[in-house]
């Protein structure tokens, strides 16, 4: 696959899966649109390499994400590719959390991705040619505890971006629905930072593999990108013994037993 | 430690390559053809026995690094280090290095004396090889594909890596270390196209059978300042180049 001469258009462009693609596309020569809140954030995709351009813009912004997807036709050309990679998460107990977290999640993860693709998508048609790369989570398939907000968010993506792909089938244009494991990203260390419990131990992945899967699963013309030696079976086992996963991650939320398992009193 | 301005900004040595992917062949070439090819630098390829000496073709997608987001082509003789008597003290003449930003060449040619220019190169992992095509002045010069192999380990390197550029020789300390080696005997495929890089190698022989191929999927490097080598008077002579 090259690139050179195409356009790509990444959102969150300024840390983890998102820097990397600006970054890899870069390399193999597309003229990049690093979209990120703040420009300084786009330092490390810009970093000698001419051929990416920054823009800030929030994705829930519909004006300034409108203005930015114009700036980017006008000043870079049409985009040939997105990797839509802008999200945030914030942990925590759902009861506990404020209900304007649970929002602005939905509000940057789903709306942030309808968004955009609608931004994009209607001159892909007119082209009839153009990649959509939308990352998604495991996340959204399996949610877990004290991931709530995120959890409900990625669903939704997933949903979106599976109905997405087979309404688009036959324009030219093929979607890929990236569903990775956790990833290790600024984004994940911050969610380890905030609540130490919220990944249970869950071991990280790298950014590399992320698109690595998601260039395979378009290739393959697959609608979604698994990325992890683990994430199928664990949405195998989501789907057929809910139950049973669940009573597994209880136990890694309650913690260690503190209690030995004999030669204790009972109750 | 040394700053140099490069089209405006600002490279410090040593420059570092925090991730990079890496695949790179290895080749028996007659010796007398890699002698006669890299004459004008004044080096020397190492001798094997046969009458033989290594080429080695590789190229290189930088992903993060000091010198910004690139791919490389790397065409490069195993060479005896000057001055030295030890027949197994080699480093690597690199002959041969197209990239395709226009950063980085800057920054090679300047700060290393490597005959960077920029072209087209295409890099296409696949299922079980990976391809890198190099398109010179529009059309393809060659095409290595190399097969995936089997998981090895690869103790981290110091390489010396020499340069020639306007009548200077450089020698580069290039330190790299990685993980996710795979590597197999043979492996690799060489198509070659037109044009002076097409026409060298078919001057070693190729397209030929490699030794050995290997891939690197996450390289860390740095290179350090360059040291012009002194090769004791010894003229540099026009060669065939």
């Amino acid at each position: 696959m090259t690139f050179r001469g195409s356009v790509a258009l990444v959102t969150g462009a300024g840390s983890g899966i998102g820097l990397l693609a600006a970054q890899r596309l870069a390399a193999q020569g597309a003229r990049v649109a690093a979209l990120d809140l703040t420009a300084e954030s786009l330092e490390a995709a810009q970093r000698h390499s001419p051929n990416v351009s920054a823009f800030a813009a929030d994705v829930t912004d519909p004006d300034a994400l409108a203005d930015a997807v114009a700036r980017i036709g006008a000043e870079v050309g049409p985009v040939d590719r997105l990797v839509h990679a802008a999200g945030i998460c914030r942990p925590g107990r759902l009861v506990e959390q404020p209900v304007e977290d649970v929002a602005r999640v939905m509000e940057v993860n789903y709306v942030g991705t309808v968004r955009t693709v609608a931004a994009v998508v209607p001159g892909m048609v007119e082209r009839s040619r153009g990649d959509l790369v939308l990352l998604a989570s495991m996340a959204g398939w399996v949610p877990s505890y004290r991931l709530g907000a995120y959890d409900a968010s990625k669903f939704a993506v997933v949903a979106y971006g599976e109905v997405l792909a087979h309404e688009l089938a036959g324009t030219g244009i093929r979607t890929v629905v990236v569903c990775p494991p956790p990833v290790d990203t600024p984004m994940l260390h911050a969610i380890d930072a905030a609540d130490p419990m919220a990944l249970g131990g869950q071991p990280s992945i790298r950014a590399a593999e992320v698109l690595d899967a998601a260039e395979a699963a378009l290739e393959r013309g697959e609608i979604f990108a698994f990325p992890g030696r683990i994430t199928r079976s664990a949405i195998r086992m989501r789907r057929l013994a809910p139950g049973l996963l669940w009573k597994r991650m209880e136990r890694i939320e309650r913690g260690p037993r503190r209690q030995p398992r004999h030669g204790a009193p009972p109750a | 430690m040394t700053s140099y301005d490069v089209l405006g900004s600002t490279i410090t040595t040593p420059v570092e390559i925090r991730e990079a992917r890496s695949w790179f062949s290895t080749f028996a070439v007659p010796f007398r053809a890699a002698r006669d090819l890299i004459a004008y630098s004044g080096l020397e390829p190492a001798p094997l026995p046969g009458g033989r000496a290594l080429a080695s073709l590789g190229f290189v997608r930088y992903v993060d690094g000091d010198l910004g987001p690139y791919h490389e082509f790397v065409v490069a003789l195993i060479v005896r280090r000057p001055g030295s008597s030890d027949r197994k003290d080699t480093g690597a003449f690199i002959h041969q290095l197209p990239v395709n930003q226009p950063f980085t060449c800057a920054a090679g040619r300047d700060i290393w004396g490597f005959p960077k220019f920029v072209t087209d190169i295409d890099i296409d992992e696949g299922v079980r090889r990976d391809t890198a095509t190099l398109v010179v002045d529009g059309s393809l010069a060659v095409r290595l594909s190399i097969a995936h192999g089997v998981r090895t380990r690869v103790p981290d390197t110091n390489l010396d890596a020499y340069s020639w550029s306007e009548g200077t020789v450089r020698c580069t300390p290039w330190r790299l270390d990685g993980e996710g080696s795979r590597g197999r005997p043979g492996g690799a495929r060489v198509d070659l196209g037109t044009g002076l890089i097409a026409d060298e190698l078919r001057v070693l022989g190729f397209p030929r059978r490699a030794i050995m191929s290997g891939t690197m999927r996450r390289v860390r490097m740095t290179f350090g300042d360059a040291r012009v080598v002194d090769l004791g008077g010894i003229p540099a002579p026009g060669g065939s180049a």
